[in-house]
């Protein structure tokens, strides 16, 4: 596939000169140097949120005494979510290293590759880390994939991402755990346009909403959120700390990966986010062939900015086609075709109709401002 | 000498993938296509699928699940539940499957198993046999899921389908299934020593040592189900298979 894909904008095709965003993503501006806002924005604003050298050195050793002082008296010191990717298993790495008492949570949504549960297994039992999965019942998955499928909305990680939230929430509550690990970075996550990201995964009401329009048969133990149980318990109750330790680190994909080889046998999936089939075939074939982007180009870019590969380099890797071959290509598509079950007429019509946006449905904020009107009122209603 | 095999044992219910304890309580373990995709990829020498829903409810194989399990396997898969007529196992095989392994129906009807042979050969006719210990010493098969005693003895019957020609027997203890606690070594030796077709052990493996010890009693394979899908203390799903570093000395 070529890189220099259609754009989704009227903007004529535009690339910027210090990474490698263009106009593929339909919201890009660039200054009179032609450098993006996404360059400006990571010099201006995400920049300051990253603490590496000794401020970061600073920072880590009062979270680790927080977290730890928080775990006094329980089992674990906090929880941590492990997909089989570098980010996740380097964070395991991290808290390792620093004698947290880590539950980890796995949620098995049926995609798994045989390289994520093996990087899993390993991680685990090198580092003497307690594993929880959980399994999201298939046929209530396949459903609401297919569902996500049909509307073709950006975010197509909305159903395996809810249910990631749901498990943590779910375990952290029943260990009374309230720190959560989280492996975001800035390093090599800070340039993904708005317009990738769609809606937010956690919104309950967003999902439900998809599903009512596309699903075709009733949910019986998917774990949903609760809208009054995220409002008002676990506010009140169970205030969960998310907090992002590689963000307070030099932190370097190379020498991450690196490391986890030498440390913890880990092993190489190659792209981003290549731990799950249904993410290697969303990102490499759905979103480029419906959207006309492709999520590396946002990732190398933030390489770029982070200072961990070179324009030229990142340019080039974007020439390498998506899949390495046809062969490669045609078995995830029928893989995912054969497993989300439906046929190949059925998906080639699904591909072919134009998708659907999520701003066609409603979200939380609704129901927000009516739970905090409730709330109101009952707080005068008790004085 | 049989080359000596580790299998991985997967039993669906309700069109999905579950794990038993002593034949009860199964909990459900994931969605059998991309178990087996996994499984595929870790190159294990075999894989043994079981239906657990097709005799209790006295319906057929789905076979269309079968094929869509064996698009993934191409390591040998053996498939058993619910083959109750001569005529399905042809269809079974066509799926894309090598083994058909008998139970229930070979026990009601004997003459399935040398029927099998004869369509498919030896080497593709298994027979799973699934045992309590006698309280007074000795093996009884039981049927339908461990609900059904026979009043068959394991010994017997295991020289009576090697006469008929099956070309591998499996012995399931229900007492150890799901404990992950050690296979029932006794019945191994005593059944391997009765008869000359491969035995394949089931049931209470929980480390690769309980898999070793199996083979040290005569055993061809050593096959599990929890253990490879069963990790630590939470007993979180997971996928694995021992490498073959830890398997060398087989």
């Amino acid at each position: 596939m070529n890189s220099k894909i259609k754009s989704n904008s009227n903007l004529t095709y535009k690339i910027c000169t210090k990474c490698v965003m263009d106009t593929s993503d339909p919201d890009i501006s660039f200054d009179d140097k032609g450098v993006c806002i996404h360059c400006s924005n990571f010099e201006n604003n995400q920049k300051n949120n990253w603490f590496r050298g000794e401020e970061g050195e600073t920072r880590t050793a009062n979270l680790v005494e927080e977290i730890k002082k928080e775990g006094v008296g329980k089992e674990y010191d906090c929880i941590i979510g492990l997909s089989g990717g570098v980010d996740s298993a380097y964070l395991a790495y991290w808290g390792w290293q620093y004698g947290l008492r880590m539950l980890a949570v796995h949620v098995d949504a049926g995609w798994n590759t045989e390289m994520a549960v093996k990087n899993i297994e390993n991680i685990c039992k090198k580092l003497k880390i307690d594993l929880i999965t959980e399994v999201i019942d298939w046929d209530d998955m396949r459903a609401i994939q297919k569902a996500f499928f049909k509307s073709k909305v950006v975010n197509q990680d909305i159903p395996q991402d809810h249910a990631f939230f749901a498990a943590l929430y779910k375990y952290s509550t029943k260990n009374n755990i309230r720190y959560v690990l989280n492996g975001y970075n800035i390093s090599s996550e800070s340039a993904l346009p708005l317009a990738w990201r769609g809606n937010n995964a956690m919104d309950v009401v967003h999902l439900k909403a998809i599903y009512k329009k596309y699903g075709d048969k009733k949910i019986s133990s998917y774990p949903f959120l609760q809208v009054w149980k995220m409002r008002l318990f676990y506010r009140i109750f169970h205030n969960l700390k998310i907090v992002s330790p590689l963000n307070l680190m030099d932190y370097n994909k190379n020498v991450a990966l690196e490391t986890l080889k030498k440390e913890v046998d880990f092993i190489d999936y190659g792209g981003k986010h290549h731990e799950s089939v249904l993410t290697r075939f969303q990102q490499s074939y759905f979103l480029p062939t419906v959207y006309g982007y492709e999520k590396r180009r946002a990732h190398l870019a933030s390489l770029i900015m982070s200072g961990q590969m070179a324009r030229e380099e990142a340019l080039k890797e974007l020439e390498k086609p998506l899949y390495s071959s046809e062969v490669e290509k045609n078995n995830d598509i029928e893989y995912f075709i054969k497993k989300i079950g439906l046929s190949r007429s059925e998906f080639n019509q699904i591909m072919s109709t134009p998708p659907d946006s999520h701003d066609n449905f409603p979200n939380q904020d609704r129901f927000n401002e009516k739970l905090d009107s409730i709330s109101a009122f009952f707080r005068k209603i008790i004085r | 000498m049989q080359i000596r095999r580790v299998i991985p044992v997967l039993l669906i219910h309700k069109g999905l993938l579950y794990k038993s304890k002593n034949f009860k309580t199964p909990k459900y373990v994931g969605d059998p296509t991309n178990a087996v995709k996994i499984f595929n990829e870790k190159e294990v020498d075999e894989i043994a699928i079981i239906d657990i829903d097709a005799t209790m409810s006295g319906r057929e194989p789905n076979y269309q699940q079968i094929r869509e399990i064996a698009g993934e396997a191409f390591m040998p898969l053996a498939y058993g539940g619910g083959i109750s007529k001569i005529d399905q196992i042809k269809k079974v095989i066509d799926q894309g499957v090598e083994k058909v392994i008998l139970s229930h129906y070979a026990l009601t009807n004997p003459e399935i198993v040398s029927q099998t042979v004869k369509q498919i050969g030896s080497s593709s006719t298994v027979v799973c046999l699934d045992f309590k210990k006698k309280f007074f010493g000795g093996y009884e098969i039981y049927t339908k899921n461990g609900t059904n005693p026979t009043g068959k003895n394991l010994i017997d019957m295991a020289k009576r389908y090697e006469e008929l020609g099956a070309g591998e027997l499996i012995i399931n203890s229900i007492d150890r299934d799901g404990m992950m606690d050690g296979y029932d070594l006794a019945a191994i030796k005593t059944v391997t020593s009765a008869v000359s077709v491969p035995v394949i052990a089931l049931g209470g493996a929980g480390t690769v040592n309980d898999l070793l010890n199996a083979f040290e009693c005569g055993a061809t394979g050593a096959a599990a189900g929890s253990m490879f899908v069963f990790h630590g203390k939470h007993k979180a799903v997971l996928i694995t298979y021992p490498e073959q570093s830890e398997l060398s000395f087989i």
